[in-house]
Order: C-alpha cells, then structure tokens, then sequence
C-alpha cells in the first residue's frame, strides 16, 4: 500500500475501526455502546459511522427495542481487510525508522 | 500524503489501546450476567447448604437451573448480534461437565466437605481466570479462529490450577 486509506486515516474512524475490529466476526454492537466505549458524542459517531458505511466499511442494522429505536453497527469483510491493510502500512513505517 | 515514523507509531498506540478497551467491555457484557446468575446459585445452593449439611441434593436443582437460564441469556445475547446459537457455550459447558465428571470418578470423594472442597476450588479457578482476563483471551482465542493468545495468558492459567492443586491437597 502506496498511500494510506483516507477513509480510515481520519483519527476518530480509526479507533471506531479498531474498536470494532476487536469484536468477534460478524459480532454487532449497538450504537449507544459504541458510544460509551469510545466516547464520543451521537453527531460524532453518527457521522463517522456513514462515512464508513457509504465506504463499505461498516453495516448498519435499524431496528426497534419494543417503541424504541436501536440502531447496530458491525465491521464488514472489506472493512476489516481494509483495516488490516492500514495497521501493516503504519507497521512498515515505524519499522522503515 | 506523508506519515512520519512518530505519528505511525502514535496511531498503532491509539488502534492497541482502542482494540483492548472494546475488547475489555464485550468480554464484560457477555460474561457478567453470567456470573451474576451462577453468584446468585452459588450463594443458594451454599445458604441451604449452611442449613442443612445433608443438602447437598440441592445442586441437583440448582446446577441444571442455572445451565438453563445461561442457555437463556447466551441466547437473548446472540439474537442481538448476527452470530450464530452460542456453540462456543455448548462446548464448553459439554467440556466442563466432562472435567467434573472425570475428576469425581477418579478422586472419588467420600463426604459432603470433600464435593464441597472441590467445587470451592473450582469456583475459585473459575473466578481468577475470568479476573486475569484470561477467559476473554480464550473467547477471542475461539472467536478468531485460533488467532491469537498471549503467552502469559497461559502461564497465568497454569499457575492459578497449581495453586489451586496444592491448597486443596494441604486441606485435605
């Protein structure tokens, strides 16, 4: 890899991905859990989380808890590859030292 | 777009530490109403027990209840996610059968005092391996598809059934 993945590259995607990455495959994890893991606000995350989805990165499952809505958010198989591919890039950099 | 060696590492820093965090709260959302519930049969089984010494029937009960309601929460947890039916539980609760069978068939305990030794021992194991955190490696162990585990992890493991090993052998 050439050129980092600019969709990851961003910080706060960054640790979204490895927080998520951290979780068994196909494992969801709602929003609100997400939240307080890596606190940050619902407009943050929220944003964040599209950015990923619209890339492929992330599947996003709406649902309703009785009348409430619970929104799940889970790594997919190219995110998780796109993911790994990133952590290597920066490995080769700290190893090129 | 240039990264340099000090932000590199800086961010593989952030990915570890974000990685343990969320891995460190799943291994707390999955395994904590479990050890609610078999605390709560724990502390009934060993309240009858403190009653009536002869009571130990009581586990009878108590032991296939608590498998259930574990069946029954491990249940309601995968049905949030999109994993399948928890085989991970299955299997272990088939191997922690087997072990307790094996270990009563060939120690063969005569008295209450002795089951109750046993049990006390593996209660404690259990306990000091899920507080080592070794219990989450081996789910992420399981989970990945034989990935990874830390060495000390092992080592923490081993020492916990020595200690454990020698303290039942100098009560007894």
């Amino acid at each position: 890899m050439e050129q980092p993945d600019p969709v990851i590259h961003q910080p706060a995607r960054l640790k979204l991905m490895a927080a998520l990455k951290a979780l068994p495959a196909r494992e969801q994890i709602e929003f609100m859990r997400l939240k307080a893991t890596l606190g940050m606000t619902d407009g943050n995350l929220g944003a964040h989380i599209v950015t990923l989805e619209r890339a492929g990165y992330l599947e996003i499952e709406k649902s309703f808890v009785g009348k409430k809505p619970c929104t799940r958010v889970r790594l997919t198989k190219p995110g998780r590859r796109a993911f790994e591919q990133y952590v290597s890039f920066l490995r080769d950099i700290v190893d090129q030292e | 777009m240039a990264i340099r060696p000090e932000e590199a590492a800086a961010a593989l820093r952030d990915i570890e530490h974000a990685e343990r965090h969320s891995a460190v709260m799943y291994g707390y959302r999955r395994t904590s109403p479990h050890l609610i519930l078999w605390g709560a049969i724990w502390i009934a089984g060993y309240g009858v027990s403190f009653f009536r010494l002869d009571a130990w029937a009581v586990w009878l009960g108590l032991v296939p209840i608590g498998i259930g309601a574990s069946f029954w929460i491990d249940r309601g947890q995968t049905k949030s996610s999109r994993r399948g039916f928890g085989w991970q539980y299955a299997t272990t609760v088939v191997v922690i059968f087997l072990f307790i069978f094996a270990v009563l068939s060939i120690l063969n305990p005569t008295s209450d005092a002795q089951v109750g030794l046993l049990l006390r021992f593996w209660w404690r194991s259990a306990t000091r391996f899920l507080e080592c955190g070794a219990a989450q490696c081996a789910w992420q162990f399981l989970d990945s598809r034989l990935e990874r585990l830390p060495p000390a992890a092992i080592s923490v493991c081993r020492n916990t059934f020595c200690c454990g090993w020698r303290e039942l052998g100098a009560e007894r």
